[in-house]
């Protein structure tokens, strides 16, 4: 498998090889974080193949220095745009939990005020700047990767408790971060 | 805002985070030097004080071995006794002479100022007597409650001619050793330990020597008297 820089230089050149060494070295990553979003497996496929697009758009002019979460952010930015909001019973099921654990760092639901995506990304990146580092991957691979609670312990040779508890805190000191921004639903 | 604005805005998050969770681990805690430091002495501290515990039981057990004699290992021999049999029926008196003659051919023996002759034991006084061997063995244990066995060991306590003052050291000899309980009648008791066919004392006492003969006869007798 090629490095990155390698692939990015294909992606430049404008050979088709670059997506094939893509798929070959991150296509099962991205099948993985699709799948826990899109229940359905052609969804999920789709959802990777238009990640791939999606690069080959966007490089050049875009040269990433982290190759993978390009792609990853890419796959999750189309995975949730497949996914159907509306409709509760095509979600999958940790997804609702996540969403639901998510809600309950928002301070004040009944608010009016509405902030971008992007500002609120920004918030984010301040308050993930903020953790310690183990919090902030657990937070990551919790809320960005889906993974389990159980599959982070095992990442990480925690118990589960740990992550637990490290994920409560994390969700608490969010709702706080947020209160202080003055983000409110 | 809802929980899934919150987790679609996660897709906003710098690129270097999503990286960092795919590939990084979290740091281990370096454990402080102070800590190491604190921990190596307590350590330090724990093996001296296993070591010291260690050694003064070694030591204590050197001292009974070299004391007592419950640690000796070799076997009685059989050679040497006085003439069989006759121990039945002989006194204090009798034995004494007996042990006469032996007494004047052991070269290393010499009857002097530091010359005890026997314990001064009153049988009638003996209730019971128990006899273990060291190492202790089933063969030679005996408890004798009647009155004739009781007079005949209590005759052979108080026929030695023991000699405080010798040249041997008892702790340089290893053999078997018999103890000797003779309880009163008033409940006390007296302890006897014999040793090595050479020696013996009276509880904490000091060692005495005797013949070789004298020490051997103890054994005889055990032999020909049972246990009650």
């Amino acid at each position: 498998m090629l490095e990155d820089e390698r692939i990015l230089e294909l992606y430049w050149a404008r050979n088709t090889q670059a997506i094939h060494e893509t798929s070959e070295k991150y296509g099962g990553r991205l099948s993985q974080l699709s799948a826990r979003l899109l229940r359905a497996k052609e969804d999920a496929e789709e959802c990777v193949n238009d990640t791939y697009l999606g690069a080959w758009n966007a490089i050049p002019p875009q040269r990433p220095s982290y190759f993978f979460a390009f792609l990853a952010k890419l796959c999750r930015n189309i995975a949730c745009n497949k996914l159907d909001w509306l409709n509760a019973a095509k979600r999958r099921a940790e997804v609702v939990e996540l969403t639901d654990e998510l809600a309950a760092c928002i301070p004040n639901p009944e608010d009016e005020r509405q902030r971008e995506s992007r500002e609120l990304g920004e918030a984010l990146n301040r308050f993930l700047e903020s953790l310690p580092q183990e919090n902030r991957l657990i937070f990551m691979r919790r809320y960005w990767y889906m993974d389990s609670v159980h599959e982070i312990a095992a990442r990480y040779g925690f118990g589960e408790s740990r992550v637990k508890t490290s994920l409560f805190r994390t969700r608490q000191k969010l709702r706080e971060y947020l209160e202080k921004e003055e983000i409110s639903v | 805002m809802t929980g899934k604005d919150l987790f679609a805005a996660l897709s906003f998050v710098r690129d270097e985070y999503v990286a960092e969770a795919e590939t990084a681990c979290p740091a281990r805690r370096v454990i402080p030097m102070k800590t190491v430091r604190w921990a190596g002495a307590l350590a330090a501290c724990v093996c001296l004080l296993v070591g010291w515990a260690f050694a003064a039981q070694w030591m204590k057990a050197d001292n009974l071995m070299s004391g007592s004699a419950e640690e000796s290992t070799a076997a009685v021999t059989e050679e040497g006794a006085l003439d069989g049999g006759a121990a039945d029926d002989e006194t204090a008196g009798a034995l004494e002479e007996k042990f006469e003659e032996s007494r004047a051919e052991d070269a290393e023996y010499a009857a002097g100022d530091s010359t005890v002759y026997g314990f001064c034991i009153e049988a009638a006084e003996v209730e019971q007597i128990t006899v273990v061997s060291m190492p202790e063995s089933a063969e030679h244990e005996r408890t004798y409650t009647s009155r004739g066995k009781i007079n005949k060991i209590v005759a052979y306590l108080n026929s030695l001619t023991l000699q405080a003052d010798f040249p041997e050291n008892p702790d340089e000899y290893c053999g078997m050793a018999y103890r000797l309980t003779l309880t009163m009648a008033d409940g006390t008791e007296r302890e006897f330990v014999h040793f090595g066919n050479m020696f013996l004392r009276e509880g904490d006492g000091d060692w005495l020597r005797m013949t070789y003969e004298e020490a051997a006869l103890l054994e005889e007798l055990l032999g020909q008297i049972p246990s009650d």
